[in-house]
């Protein structure tokens, strides 16, 4: 089954663990430790989410860092922006129709 | 000029976005626009689209059929179903894409939908919930507004401007 972006925040650890990478990189363990689940339930939420390319893994030595993959989270951000400007310019649309009514 | 912002927030674990904007108006003149066909039409297009009514039924089982006709008339056919009317106060209703006749595509994404409209100091609050019931029909809304609508939007105002400067 392919994953999707809002299965994937729909969990409120995965959007915890999400919240955690913003500010940094960070190894699994790491991660684990900010949780009160098991590390096995913390390594399925971060795999989902690398499934979903919510965040990538970077080998550093022999450890893996796992950061936010920005661009993923940007086009979600970038897609309300552009919603929120079609609104913007509906209800300026709006104003002069209901100063019309006045 | 009043500063008047529109917020949006998205709630992904309700799967619903909540667009929200207050107006230099009465509540009766804002219902009215929200509510009669041709007063709609002078807004609900954002430009350089326009919105063009076909039927305009406001009752409880009643629906608005309307175009969004783009700059080349290109025409895109919605739908709103009203489910439950509380005038000047609220509208339920069904919000989805349908063709020339109003018959709804199933297979692109249908929201259930509520304005509430209330009064303030400055004028009137109007709050608008559209809620998706799969996550996916959520995704498949984001993706089209980003890929499809705001796309071809943005490029048909790029050739108008284009037509303009010549």
């Amino acid at each position: 089954m392919r994953r999707d972006v809002f299965q994937a925040l729909a969990d409120p650890t995965r959007r915890a663990i999400l919240l955690l990478l913003a500010s940094q990189a960070m190894t699994p363990n790491a991660i684990a430790e900010e949780f009160h689940t098991s590390r096995q339930a913390v390594s399925k939420h971060i795999q989902m989410l690398t499934e979903c390319k919510l965040v990538k893994q970077e080998h550093r030595g022999r450890e893996i860092y796992y950061s936010l993959e920005i661009d993923k989270m940007k086009e979600i951000d970038k897609w309300l922006e552009q919603f929120k400007k079609i609104w913007e310019t509906k209800f300026n649309q709006l104003d002069k129709v209901l100063n019309k009514l006045k | 000029m009043d500063n008047l912002q529109t917020t949006v927030v998205k709630d992904l674990k309700e799967k619903s976005i909540l667009v929200a904007r207050e107006f230099n108006s009465t509540v009766a003149n804002v219902w009215r626009c929200y509510t009669e066909a041709e007063l709609l039409d002078q807004w609900w297009g954002p430009a350089p689209w326009r919105a063009e009514t076909k039927t305009m039924k406001f009752e409880v089982g009643g629906f608005w059929l309307y175009a969004m006709v783009s700059p080349e008339g290109e025409k895109h056919w919605g739908i709103m179903n009203y489910k439950a009317i509380e005038p000047n106060k609220s509208i339920h209703l069904e919000d989805g894409f349908c063709d020339e006749e109003g018959v709804m595509n199933n297979e692109l994404p249908i929201s259930i939908g509520s304005f509430n409209f209330n009064s303030t100091a400055k004028g009137t609050l109007v709050e608008f919930k559209m809620t998706y019931t799969t996550e996916q029909q959520l995704k498949t809304i984001i993706e089209m507004g980003f890929e499809q609508g705001i796309t071809a939007c943005l490029e048909q105002l790029a050739e108008l401007l284009a037509k303009l400067n010549n």
